[in-house]
């Protein structure tokens, strides 16, 4: 049942918590997913390997970040979580469904939502509570179920107030969580957000990492937040670094943020505190690596006063 | 050579139901060969005052003055203005549209009626300046990636030679990498062509590294005009209005807090970096 890359991807802890109990969300097998492009006559003009043998495994509950430049394939990468986009070679799983089982797609579409980045692109309605109960009418939901859910939903997102808005009145941010809401009213299991913040200010920023976290602990809804952002990533469980299609480190977000020069040469970055405890180290201050937020910037800092 | 507002007042659709004053009266002078960031959040009129530096939007009242001439004098040259004064939207890679990179970056300075030759090399200067290589320029630009898009944009804007550069939110969507060599090259073209450059943005980070003065625009107003040190000395009250100071500004003040005494009007990392190492060497 379960492949050697399994072993690789899991974190190590998670390996001796027997392989049984742990129940994947998602999981990849050397997925490899090709653009082809075609001239007029239908000719293979070229073929531009997106994914690159990508196997990775996500638990249900988990909070995975994916980091990765413009280009890298993590949008690629997400598409395939709702067979939006199917492999080219090898398989992803969504909730144990092979994603290229077309009997299924409904199933898996609704097990695996999708915010994307532009927020006017998402909404359709003209009031939130017609907008967030579309996506459950479509599903042939009952009429007083429906209405249960969108208000669990907006409730959630913290936009209950806000149910009989017009949805062009809204900031960015409140957009994004109506749109989130939307998703919630259809009862995934799992979220995917490719870059939900990239076009929000930064209080607009915080509230949808904010409200993403919060589903995730509180709903217990697995989350793969895709951004550039490196301080959305630092309260994820596991964040993985995509380049060339290919996964190229993954780990806890302080295993990752221990490693600045790796990720700057992935085109990455890391948070401005991180960085500054990097440089203060290389001057010979003793802070230990991979710091993530102020409090443990200040606490390390005081331990050298001593 | 300045751009100068005069108590600018700004009212969307007046006499409405959807009546809004965007811009309140606002007074401003550009001086020449300033590096500007201008911040605010979302709907703070950011992107209305930029469109009144060229008359893309006209002031419902108050003046705006271009090197001294009224814009809004009924002879001035409107056209005129728009080369000097020139505006980078937000995504203009959406506005790429021609075959080639080059055929894009030539669109603007062939509509100014110069020679061909003028334009040819208005154009290998303005996409060398954006470090998009002799390899690329005859590539489509829809075979670019997001921020060589993005690159060749400012690239044709560059090659209409302005006198002030406006940009509006130059790195939205990039990744970390592309931002910092989007922002380099703005403030080399800065450097190299002695232009003023205005840089709307989102990112307290990005403007602290790079510009000499930061308006920050709140409800219309303006709330603060002054040096990045000076700006984010207000820490407490940019939060109150939905901005905040660079992450390292914070962790100076958390270290203050807790008695150490750095400096705390800091706003980049290698300021913070010389604040601690001061306090660790004396220590």
């Amino acid at each position: 049942m379960y492949c050697k890359s399994d072993f690789r991807v899991l974190g190590r802890k998670k390996q001796f918590a027997g392989k049984d109990t742990i129940e994947k969300m998602v999981r990849s097998e050397n997925l490899i997913f090709e653009y082809i492009r075609r001239d007029e006559e239908g000719n293979v003009e070229s073929i531009t390997k997106a994914l690159d043998d990508v196997s990775i495994t996500i638990s249900k509950g988990d909070f995975v970040a994916i980091l990765g430049h413009n280009g890298s394939g993590k949008s690629t990468l997400a598409k395939h979580m709702n067979a939006l986009l199917v492999p080219t070679e090898g398989t992803l799983f969504v909730d144990g469904m092979d994603t290229k089982d077309e009997e299924k797609i409904w199933e898996i579409r609704q097990a695996a939502g999708m915010v994307f980045q532009n927020p006017d692109n998402q909404i359709i309605a003209t009031v939130v509570e017609e907008d967030v109960g579309f996506g459950p009418e479509n599903l042939g939901v009952p009429t007083k179920e429906i209405w249960e859910r969108v208000e669990k939903s907006l409730r959630a997102v913290g936009m209950y107030e806000y149910r009989k808005h017009s949805p062009n009145k809204l900031s960015g941010g409140q957009k994004q969580r109506v749109a989130i809401a939307g998703i919630m009213a259809m009862k995934p299991q799992c979220i995917v957000l490719d870059e939900p913040t990239a076009m929000l200010d930064p209080n607009g920023r915080k509230e949808v990492v904010r409200t993403v976290r919060e589903l995730n602990q509180k709903e217990g809804v697995t989350v793969l937040l895709i951004t550039h952002y490196m301080e959305e990533v630092i309260y994820a469980d596991k964040v993985i670094v995509m380049d060339d299609g290919k996964i190229v480190m993954q780990g806890t977000p302080r295993e990752i943020f221990a490693q600045v020069e790796k990720l700057k040469s992935y085109r990455m970055d890391v948070p401005q505190v991180t960085e500054l405890a990097y440089k203060l180290k290389q001057a010979g201050m003793p802070l230990p690596d991979g710091i993530l937020s102020i409090e443990e910037f200040v606490e390390a800092v005081q331990a050298c006063a001593k | 050579m300045s751009i100068i507002l005069d108590k600018i007042n700004y009212i969307y659709s007046p006499n409405t139901a959807y009546e809004k004053q965007a811009l309140k009266n606002i007074s401003l002078v550009i001086e020449d060969g300033e590096f500007i960031g201008l911040i605010g959040h979302t709907g703070s009129g950011k992107s209305t005052l930029i469109q009144h530096f060229n008359g893309l939007v006209k002031a419902t009242s108050g003046g705006v003055y271009y090197n001294g001439a009224d814009i809004y004098d009924t002879d001035y040259n409107l056209k005129e203005l728009r080369k000097k004064v020139g505006l980078v939207f937000q995504y203009p890679e959406y506005q790429l549209f021609e075959t080639t990179v080059l055929k894009d970056v030539q669109f603007g300075p062939k509509n100014l009626g110069l020679t061909a030759l003028e334009v040819d090399l208005r154009s290998y200067e303005a996409l060398k300046q954006v470090g998009i290589g002799d390899d690329l320029i005859d590539a489509s630009p829809f075979e670019l990636s997001g921020g060589q898009k993005r690159r060749v944009a400012i690239a044709g804007v560059l090659a209409m030679k302005p006198e002030v550069l406006v940009l509006d939110e130059p790195t939205a969507g990039l990744d970390p990498k592309g931002r910092d060599e989007i922002l380099g090259q703005i403030a080399k073209i800065h450097e190299e062509r002695k232009i003023t450059v205005v840089l709307v943005s989102h990112s307290m980070e990005d403007v602290a590294d790079y510009v000499e003065r930061i308006i920050v625009m709140d409800g219309g107003s303006i709330a603060y005009d002054d040096t990045p040190r000076n700006v984010f000395s207000h820490y407490k009250e940019l939060e109150e209005i939905g901005l905040a100071a660079p992450q390292v500004t914070y962790a100076m003040h958390a270290l203050r807090d807790k008695g150490i005494p750095v400096d705390v009007n800091v706003t980049t990392i290698e300021e913070a970096k010389e604040a601690v190492l001061a306090w660790y060497r004396k220590d």
